[in-house]
């Protein structure tokens, strides 16, 4: 040892003061350190694990919001058809019941137009039929001689005559 | 004057008969003439009367010219009526009464024509 040039005592006293050194850092810093690094590693964990589990329920609340969302415009969608189809329906009642009105009036003014041209036509003739007998009157006033009169008178006498 | 003479419209048996009783007491004849008649028409007149309702009629003769021609006679509710002025009047009557069924039977038509364009 010697010839090497090495104290076997310094030797021995430095390994056991490294072995001290060793231990006592062991024990001051290292496994504080590492025990700190743990506690960090742990965190983040507890952080990563936060935040899938986050994520997770935002993607649930996301799909819930879509299918909300979705069964919230089928219902608006049938609730619009639904209202569309009665709209339609009374539009076609009203547009019936409309025409069946405007049919009626129709009819009645007809009618009403007809009876008036009747009663006036039947006037008219009446008028013309009076005309014609006043007419007949003068002219066969105007026209009966003496001779004829006699003759009206034998031929009153000749249907009595035959009268049972 | 025509065959369908209105003479005959107002001569009823009852009416003949109530105007021709058994009784031989006279009954007035109004009768009614457009010119003056000549005895021997007055005397025609009262003989066919007298035969037709069987019995004496007391004539009385009115000159109406009015009647325009021929002759109209009443006996108590009978009335002979064989003047112009007669004819007339029943050809106004038959005329307004065709004009009358020619303007319903023109309503009625024009009803069922409006009935089948409805249905249609």
């Amino acid at each position: 040892m010697q010839e090497l040039g090495l104290d076997l005592g310094l030797l021995l006293s430095q390994i056991v003061n490294f072995g001290l050194l060793a231990i006592v850092l062991s024990l001051l810093l290292y496994r504080p350190i590492l025990r700190k690094l743990e506690e960090r590693a742990n965190r983040i964990n507890k952080g990563l694990d936060d935040a899938e589990r986050a994520q997770q329920m935002l993607a649930e609340a996301q799909v819930e919001y879509q299918n909300t969302l979705e069964r919230a415009r089928r219902e608006a969608h049938e609730i619009t058809e639904r209202a569309t189809r009665l709209a339609e329906q009374q539009r076609q009642e009203i547009l019936a019941q409309a025409r069946q009105d405007a049919s009626d009036i129709v009819a009645r003014t007809e009618q009403q137009a007809q009876r008036q041209i009747d009663e006036s036509q039947l006037a008219s003739r009446q008028q013309i039929i009076d005309l014609a007998v006043a007419i007949a009157s003068r002219l066969i006033a105007q026209n009966l001689d003496e001779a004829k009169h006699h003759e009206l008178i034998e031929e009153f006498l000749a249907e009595v005559e035959q009268l049972k | 004057m025509s065959g369908a003479h209105p003479l005959s419209q107002n001569v009823d048996g009852a009416d003949r008969e109530q105007a021709s009783t058994r009784d031989e007491t006279p009954l007035q004849a109004l009768v009614r003439v457009a010119v003056a008649l000549r005895a021997s028409e007055r005397r025609a007149i009262r003989e066919r009367l007298e035969r037709y309702f069987g019995r004496p009629l007391e004539l009385i003769v009115e000159q109406d010219p009015s009647i325009l021609g021929g002759v109209w006679a009443r006996v108590g509710d009978v009335v002979l009526d064989g003047s112009l002025r007669g004819c007339l009047e029943a050809l106004r009557h038959h005329l307004r009464s065709q004009s009358r069924a020619m303007i319903s039977a023109d309503l009625r038509i024009s009803g069922v024509r409006a009935s089948e364009r409805d249905h249609r």
